[in-house]
């Protein structure tokens, strides 16, 4: 599918302290149309910053001097950068810390070419500034008292439990809420849902929706998505960020 | 010097000096009060001729008696004994009035010297010169010219007071003293030795817990001291084997990427093989890193939906297009850490998928605790696997083949995970076949 709206080609940096794997992903990303520049650690990459400003900041955690968190916290605040977060760790704590640190995305290595090529398309789509309003991964939700947490990927009844869902149910609810009180096709719903996991997201659109349904329903009384016959689902709450 | 003998006397051991010197003290208190404050009992001897002094309200010699007079209208009841006849005859003959007019009661303790006294009276009287003495309480009744009876009690004792109760049960009252005080007193010294062990029991929970106070006796500091120092040397030694295997992580890590990309130019057979190796040496890494993650990471204790949680792995594993079931789902909240308890039931859900070809999982309760039962329909374990399986690189299936091929680090994950929420695991085979996993998390009181 050609990005046809996308005017000039979107620039990359890759900030790498191994040089074989930055040529790689480099030559791998030239390939599929993009500009890419890269830097080997902290002050190289302000260098080529203020060389040339770039779209999407590809950052690696571990790496000598100044670690790529630090980095992603100074680049968040100064920069509009998108920044995709690559970590050899790859625990949970260690994505937390990167989304929170101001990372947009967060991938764990070992990275391969399909999933960063995903992920940096993902990312594209999300700064892209139709919205109207940036999206801003970690504002915290609440809607009839819950509260979702999106970096943490928690979810907490009006009581304060957490509320347990499949990665599936997951994204969906994260999609609703950030398009709430809206009509939503079940095309676009898998489209925007479906994202990073696609594997887990085979299972039909109406399915997951009313699982979600009943999950938030052994807590809640009110109704909460609403089926509007032969068009789609709607988010009946209305939304706050904090 | 000084705080050396701050030191010492914030001790245990100057603490129990003080105790067994306080009640050694206390004692000697109670017995010298007896000596100062309680009168003896007037057991003094009075004869015959005295009692008749006093009857006529004469003085006598030693000690003022302790009397009680009165005068009553009806005769008193007639004397039974023999010695007690023959006392009050030697009375009336000293007071001068008829025999039939005189009458004296004596008591228990002197009832004891009657034969005394009547061999007194028979060796002695013939001379006029028996004189017996009566110890204790006695009373005398005299006939008044008008017919009424004045009646001449002696007491033995004063009227007990407090200090004569306290003289006689030294041993009941230091009780109700010593014992609440040396009560009070043991309760503040063990007490930071109770806090002590409380504390001292949560460290076993995970290292991220908090310092044992340093606060009580001067020895209770010292151990406080001793196991914070041992807890740090602890967390510093987690926090290098983490920075370690964070190290191996990220060096094998990175080659691995840098394969992805080369493999780009592969043919697809290749690709393929290649990328599936890749992914069997990334699920090493990981499942290494999650084992020294699940004793590092802090711990984040929180309300949550146990059987929701658990629901949420199990659509997971469904939607991925595993045989795993959900039955029973009770809505039970825990206090748990999220990611603790998610890689715990990923994990047996997973090791039942893999070794066992599908999952039936249930969530419910038994007395205080949540229990989770993942059962497979595999072939399940001998019992000398089952005894074994917890061990950290313990594999029961040693093949390594693709399929199933894991680091033997599953359940000991589990496990560690299962204890820092204060549960446990167990492993059973069923007697229909398969392995059965149940995991007990306690309830929140």
């Amino acid at each position: 599918m050609p990005d046809v709206e996308v005017p000039a080609r979107p620039r990359l940096l890759i900030v790498d302290d191994d040089p074989a794997l930055r040529t790689l992903i480099r030559n791998f990303l030239i390939a599929q149309d993009y500009d890419v520049d890269e830097a080997e650690d902290g002050p190289s990459m302000r260098a080529a910053l203020a060389r040339q400003a770039a779209d999407i900041v590809i950052l690696d955690v571990m790496m000598p001097g100044e670690d790529g968190l630090s980095l992603a916290r100074t680049l968040s605040d100064s920069a509009d950068v998108g920044i995709i977060m690559v970590s050899a760790l790859g625990t949970e704590t260690d994505r937390i810390a990167g989304l929170e640190g101001g990372a947009d995305d967060y991938l764990p290595k070992p990275v391969s070419p399909r999933e960063l090529l995903a992920r940096i398309r993902a990312l594209e789509r999300r700064r892209r500034p139709v919205a109207g309003e940036s999206a801003n991964v970690t504002a915290h939700y609440q809607f009839d008292g819950w509260r979702l947490d999106p970096v943490r990927r928690v979810l907490r009844d009006p009581g304060g439990v957490i509320i347990g869902l499949s990665e599936g149910e997951f994204g969906l609810l994260l999609t609703f809420i950030e398009k709430p009180q809206q009509i939503l096709n079940r095309d676009l719903l898998l489209e925007l849902a479906r994202g990073e996991d696609s594997d887990a997201f085979d299972r039909a659109i109406d399915t997951q929706v009313s699982r979600l349904r009943r999950k938030l329903g052994t807590r809640t009384h009110g109704e909460i998505i609403r089926t509007i016959r032969s068009e789609g689902y709607i988010f009946l709450p209305a939304v706050t960020r904090t | 010097m000084m705080t050396r003998f701050r030191l010492w006397a914030n001790s245990i051991h100057a603490h129990m000096l003080a105790m067994a010197f306080g009640v050694m003290a206390t004692l000697t208190l109670f017995s010298l009060s007896t000596l100062f404050l309680i009168h003896p009992p007037a057991r003094i001897p009075l004869s015959v001729y005295e009692i008749a002094r006093i009857v006529r309200g004469q003085p006598v010699l030693r000690d003022k008696p302790i009397l009680q007079t009165r005068v009553q209208q009806t005769a008193p009841r007639a004397m039974t004994d023999r010695t007690e006849k023959l006392v009050a005859a030697m009375l009336a003959q000293r007071l001068g009035v008829a025999q039939a007019d005189v009458r004296i009661y004596l008591n228990s303790g002197d009832q004891a010297r009657f034969n005394q006294i009547s061999h007194e009276v028979a060796l002695y009287g013939r001379d006029g010169r028996a004189d017996p003495f009566i110890m204790g309480t006695f009373t005398v009744a005299v006939k008044q010219p008008d017919g009424r009876w004045r009646m001449v009690t002696r007491e033995s004792r004063r009227p007990d007071t407090i200090w004569n109760l306290t003289g006689r049960d030294t041993f009941l009252f230091s009780l109700l003293f010593i014992i609440p005080v040396s009560m009070w007193f043991s309760a503040r010294l063990t007490r930071p030795i109770r806090s002590f062990a409380a504390s001292a029991e949560l460290l076993g929970a995970g290292v991220e817990a908090a310092p044992v106070p340093v606060e009580g006796p001067t020895e209770i500091r010292m151990a406080a001291r001793s196991i914070n120092d041992m807890q740090a040397r602890i967390a510093r030694f987690v926090q290098e084997r983490t920075s370690v295997v964070g190290a191996i992580a990220h060096d094998l890590r990175t080659p691995l990427s840098r394969l992805h990309f080369h493999l780009t130019a592969a043919p697809d057979p290749i690709r393929t093989a290649a990328q599936e190796e890749i992914a069997q040496m990334e699920q090493l890494i990981s499942t290494t890193l999650d084992f020294v993650d699940n004793e590092s990471r802090p711990r984040l204790m929180e309300p949550l939906d146990l059987g929701l949680l658990v629901e949420g792995l199990v659509d997971d594993f469904a939607d991925l297009g595993h045989a795993v079931t959900i039955a029973d789902i009770s809505p039970i909240t825990i206090h748990g850490d999220m990611i603790l308890l998610r890689r715990l039931f990923t994990n047996l859900i997973d090791n039942a998928v893999k070794y066992g070809d599908a999952a039936h999982v249930t969530v419910r309760t038994e007395g205080m605790m949540a229990v989770v039962e993942v059962a497979d329909n595999g072939p399940g374990m001998s019992q000398d696997h089952l005894n074994r399986a917890f061990e950290p690189f313990f594999r029961g299936e040693p093949s390594r083949n693709r399929r199933t091929g894991g680091v033997g680090l599953g359940l000991s994950i589990v496990q560690s995970a299962a204890q820092a929420h204060g549960g446990h695991v167990t492993l059973a085979t069923q007697a229909k076949g398969g392995l059965r996993a149940s995991v007990y998390l306690p309830l929140p009181d």
